[in-house]
């Protein structure tokens, strides 16, 4: 596979993949935003548009789950949340095609992170920056695209932290379609678990505890098939870590196993998404009120130096790491749920071989 | 340059493998780094991972971005495709993405069939696919026996498909290192399936046969020793003098054939010596001995172990008798054939001291010693004693841990290799009842806990089932819309005894099928409603909506938005539609809307498929525009007074957003029966439009004043008879109404 030039003038900070990864958007410091298509003939990355979307460094971006159409949210130093819609109606390559949706100004920091929630909890994003403030939009009308209401707005830092230290804000939404809406947020070395309670509020359930230096990425696994959570993230520290969050069972339920399970999925699909999901998930056997109990199951040193990254697959089956030592790890649970690094995909130049 | 070519004649068991030029793994990113625009299909391992071992691929073969161990701010991202991930540096002057593909994955066609072909056999097994011992009831000898034969029928296909996929691949250009990957994968398959597969086979007269035949193809096909440099060299010529059968090489290279059951090749090669022709001359009695051994091998038994009784007595009453026999030959020709004759009668000494592998001197023992596979532990023992397993070869331990019965521990090896052969091979070996689970009965009775009991992972499903989820996850990111029934066919029969673990893990991986046809859509919704999920059938519906509104196919889209119960997105759909067919003053150029709202039938779309596309829903909420064609239509017909009753229809309409009533009058009403004081509107008509206005007219309505704006701005309606905002505008209505009134009177 060969490498492609983005066209873009200054750094690039995020890459995203749209749901079918057959499209993928570049940010950059340039300020403009980069639609790619994967040719299927060739199997190559074509530019599809390319335009300037803020008036600062955009650092984050991520689309929408396609039940809402083609959207993508950036997020920038210019401490705003732009919202794009693509019309097919306009020609590739003329800077037109993806129309602004709407500006979202409510951050009094830049922003660092911006992902959207997955999509059975409705049109919903959240981001965060270095205001330390947590803020979670809804379009509460998903046939009006341009209205957005902030319907969370948590301060995750007391005191935002002083624009001369380094910091970095991460966040990343519980994917399962069959859990709680949750999402981890990461300010600076804290990492924490926020779920939407009864009373319809995020309150933080649980830690991500261990980290030694600033959490530089923070990745939610899809937990298809299993009964319980995992979190990755890459710290400073050097060190690639994941967490099992696991929600206990209710003692007093007299429910077998599977019957549970029928009727959480049941519970789940009578939701038509929206923000009153929590007041009916919690109907079933893990109510928000049971304790999610985290657990460090995973820490690897092996990038040397500062994990920049973590990702994971489609199916949760596979984390990927990136750190300062220039090489991709991946990781891979075994039978015995040990997570081992299965290969590695190095970006030095080999030296010529004699 | 080396391809893989080279191994075209498997049907010759002697592969040439010195010719081959056998590469270390590190160099076989070099094999074909001439032919740089090729892409490359399979993985370039350029080194190994020195903390874990890992084979290491780089980003880019010549644009890797960072110089030999430097350090560089390093992302990646891992697509929901396993073949697309992207990486990229964050760092100055470094605008490059580095697309990357997941190691071992394979997107060729070949193995979309090998896949399929596996899960057919798998599927096929039907209820052998579980392994059961009853111990309750009457219990069924003549069952177990037909499940150890249906399932070592399994293990034989198996093997074979893996063969077919290996000659399918191999005369491909970088398929390499995948190409011996497989070979590896197979040599272990071969080893399972003629230890494990076969010899308990019920009621099978060639029962013996398959397995020594197995056996033979095993060890053959693994190394494919002895080379045929190797033997070309054993009949060169001897500088000295000496005849070809004089040298201890001849004898060695006569013996392993033998070690290794091939008969015709060493039958070959004693013919090709001319031993017979030179014993004929010298030495009758070795000259007899040799043909009786030819003889016998050429009969050695394969249909039962009686015969294999029968043909080894045979065979030491022949050792024997040479070896007491008076010979004309003496010194080191005579010990050789008195050595083959004893290698022959399974003497262990001798075989021991003629097999150069562990294997070989394995295989001898079960072919000339004793043919019971219950003696296997002991002849290991042995033949390691003698030969140790070399570590550098990965099948080779593979092999001894799997003839010991560690079947748990040969999985991880095979999914190393491929994770296809290796997730079919699990789920064999458990249908066998190779693979014991060890549950924790403690654990069981733990207070209440969920963990692991309704998980597709969880141990407690064995590794079997680990591994068949764990596949059939992997084929979901695959981006092959065609691997998708196997992976869900895979959780389907995964021996998982909660369905709503599958129920979940389906609803959770549905909706990333990349659909394409209708068909497709159909095959989704089809196991949507197997599985009972009809709120992720709606979320398909939505998303297919949204599909198809992006090429522009409003009708369909608004089917799949009804049939989602996006009632609220139809009726927006529907407005839209009623809208831009107003501002053009015309039918919308659609011929599917079109037909829907035509009383009088259409030709071009058969009713039938009408029928069918168009929900009640959308027969509600495309009313307003079926009156607005046929207001259209009345027009048309210079029919005035029905085009004014259906005008009047929709202006009354009691669900017409606000909006529209100002559309309707500065569009239509206005400039057609108002601005003209000829046209002629009823009394009744003009009230009806009066009490209209008075319930539903708003000024300050800011849609309304957005949609007036735009029809003058845009020149929909003539800006200089119509005044410039919606007061002035309600007032000039008024005005016509009046004197319309007025004249009714007069």
């Amino acid at each position: 596979m060969r490498p492609f030039d983005s066209g873009h003038e200054d750094l690039i900070h995020d890459v995203a993949y749209d749901f079918y990864g057959r499209h993928v958007a570049s940010c950059s410091s340039d300020q403009h935003i980069k639609v790619f298509r994967l040719e299927k003939e060739t199997g190559e990355w074509q530019l599809s548009d390319s335009w300037r979307g803020h008036d600062s460094s955009i650092v984050s971006l991520d689309w929408a789950s396609p039940e809402y159409g083609r959207i993508i949210a950036s997020a920038s130093y210019d401490k705003t949340i732009r919202l794009w819609e693509e019309n097919p109606d306009e020609k590739e390559g003329l800077g037109r095609r993806w129309t602004k949706l709407a500006t979202l100004n409510d951050s009094k920091g830049s922003l660092y992170d911006v992902k959207f929630a997955p999509s059975h909890l409705g049109l919903k994003l959240a981001a965060i920056g270095n205001d330390g403030v947590l803020r979670v939009y809804d379009a509460l009308e998903p046939s009006d695209l341009r209205s957005w209401t902030m319907t969370s707005e948590i301060s995750v830092l007391p005191i935002a932290p002083a624009s001369h230290l380094q910091s970095d804000f991460c966040l990343s939404w519980c994917p399962s379609r069959f859990s709680t809406e949750k999402l981890a947020v990461s300010v600076l070395d804290q990492a924490l678990i926020y779920q939407r309670e009864k009373d319809n509020q995020l309150h933080v359930v649980a830690k991500l505890e261990g980290h030694g230096g600033l959490i530089r990425s923070v990745s939610w696994a899809p937990s298809i098939g299993r009964w319980y959570q995992l979190v990755a993230t890459g710290c400073k520290d050097g060190k690639v870590r994941i967490f099992k969050l696991t929600e206990r069972a209710d003692p007093k339920s007299n429910n077998t196993s599977g019957s549970v399970i029928d009727e959480e999925a049941n519970d789940n699909e009578s939701i038509n998404g929206g923000s009153n999901n929590s007041q009916e998930q919690s109907s079933g056997p893990f109510s928000s009120q049971s304790p999610l109990q985290v657990e460090l199951i995973s820490e690897h040193d092996d990038h040397d130096g500062e994990v920049w990254s973590v990702s994971w697959n489609l199916t949760g089956t596979i984390l990927s790491s990136a750190g300062d030592d220039g090489k991709v790890r991946l990781w891979r649970a075994t039978y015995s749920n040990e997570f081992k690094c299965m290969s590695v995909i190095s970006a030095h130049q080999q030296a010529p071989r004699v | 340059m080396m391809t893989a070519e080279m191994f075209s004649d498997t049907q010759n068991l002697l592969m040439d493998v010195d010719a081959m030029d056998f590469v270390v793994e590190e160099s076989t990113g070099d094999a074909h780094s001439e032919d740089q625009n090729e892409t490359s299909d399979y993985d370039e391992i350029v080194d190994r991972d020195y903390k874990s071992g890992a084979p290491v691929m780089s980003l880019s073969k010549n644009d890797a971005p960072l110089s030999t161990s430097s350090k560089g701010k390093l992302k990646y991202q891992l697509g929901p495709i396993s073949s697309q991930n992207m990486a990229y540096l964050e760092a100055s002057n470094q605008y490059q993405l580095f697309p990357v593909k997941l190691a071992r994955v394979d997107t060729s066609e070949e193995y979309v069939h090998y896949v399929s072909k596996l899960f057919e056999i798998y599927r096929d097994l039907g209820y052998d696919r579980l392994y059961s011992v009853p111990t309750v009831g009457v219990v069924n000898i003549t069952a177990s026996k037909e499940h150890a034969a249906a399932v070592n029928l399994a293990a034989s296909a198996l093997v074979t498909e893996l063969d077919f996929f290996i000659e399918a691949i191999k005369s491909k250009k970088n398929a390499l290192t995948r190409f011996f990957e497989l070979e590896e994968c197979l040599t272990i398959l071969k080893c399972l399936q003629t230890i494990h597969f076969t010899l308990d086979t019920p009621e099978d007269v060639s029962v013996r046969e398959t397995f020594i035949r197995n056996l033979i193809n095993w060890i053959n096909r693994s190394d494919g020793e002895p080379n045929e440099e190797y033997i070309e060299q054993v009949f060169v010529p001897m500088t000295d003098g000496k005849k070809v059968f004089e040298s201890s090489y001849f004898w060695k290279l006569f013996n392993q054939l033998l070690l290794r059951g091939l008969f015709d090749q060493a039958i070959g090669c004693l013919d090709r010596s001319q031993v017979m022709v030179y014993l004929g001359d010298q030495c009758e009695v070795s000259s007899n001995a040799l043909q009786d051994l030819v003889a016998l091998l050429k009969q050695y038994p394969m249909d039962s172990t009686d015969s294999f009784r029968e043909w080894k007595s045979l065979v030491l009453e022949l050792a024997q008798t040479y070896s007491g026999s008076e010979t004309s030959i003496t010194g080191e020709l005579r010990d050789y054939i008195e050595d083959t004759l004893f290698l022959v009668g399974g003497h262990q000494s001798k075989i021991l001291h003629y097999s150069s592998t562990w294997y070989e001197s394995f295989c001898a023992f079960l072919l000339y010693y004793i043919p019971s596979l219950e003696l296997s532990e002991e002849y290991l023992q042995l033949s390691l004693q003698n030969r140790p397993v070399d570590v550098t070869s990965g099948w080779e331990q593979t092999c001894v841990d799997l003839i010991r019965g560690k079947i748990y521990s040969i999985l991880p090896v095979l999914e190393s290799l491929d994770t296809c052969s290796a997730a079919f091979t699990a789920a064999l070996c458990e249908a066998k009842g190779l693979l014991e689970r060890f549950v924790d009965d403690m654990e069981m009775d733990k207070e209440v806990s969920y963990e692991g009991i309704d998980d597709l992972f969880s141990y407690r499903n064995g590794m079997a089932c680990y591994m068949l989820n764990n596949f059939a996850f992997e084929l979901c990111s695959q981006g092959d819309k065609r691997l998708w029934p196997i992976a869900i066919g895979l959780i389907t029969l995964s021996p998982v005894s909660s369905t709503s673990a599958k129920k979940m893990a389906i609803a959770e991986l549905l909706p990333h099928y990349p659909f394409k046809t209708n068909d497709d859509i159909e095959w989704m919704l089809s196991i949507l409603a197997k599985w009972k999920l009809p709120q992720i059938a709606k979320a398909v519906y939505v998303t297919l909506g949204n599909k198809l509104l992006y090429e522009s196919n409003t009708i369909e889209a608004m089917a799949n938005f009804s049939k989602a119960g996006k009632f609220e997105w139809v009726k927006r759909y529907s407005w839209i539609m009623f809208e831009a067919s107003v501002m053009q003053g015309a039918p919308l150029d659609d011929v599917v809307l079109n037909a829907i709202v035509d009383d009088k039938g259409n030709s071009i779309i058969p009713d039938e498929i009408l029928t069918s596309l168009v929900t009640s829903a959308m027969k509600q909420t495309l009313s307003p525009y079926a009156v607005l064609y046929r207001f259209y239509q009345a027009q048309n017909s210079n029919n005035w007074s029905e085009a004014l009753a259906l005008l009047l229809g929709l202006i009354e309409f009691p669900y017409l957003p606000k909006c529209y009533l100002v559309m309707l009058m500065a569009r239509f009403l206005y400039p057609i029966y108002l601005e003209d004081d000829s046209r002629y509107v009823d009394e009744s008509t003009i009230l009806r439009i009066m009490e209209s206005l008075e319930n539903k007219w708003d000024n300050k309505d800011v849609k309304s004043v957005n949609i007036y704006l735009t029809m003058l701005e845009e020149g929909i309606v003539k800006q200089n008879t119509l005044p410039t905002d919606l007061t002035n505008f309600l007032q000039l209505i008024r005005q016509k109404l009046n004197f319309k009134l007025c004249q009714e009177f007069m």
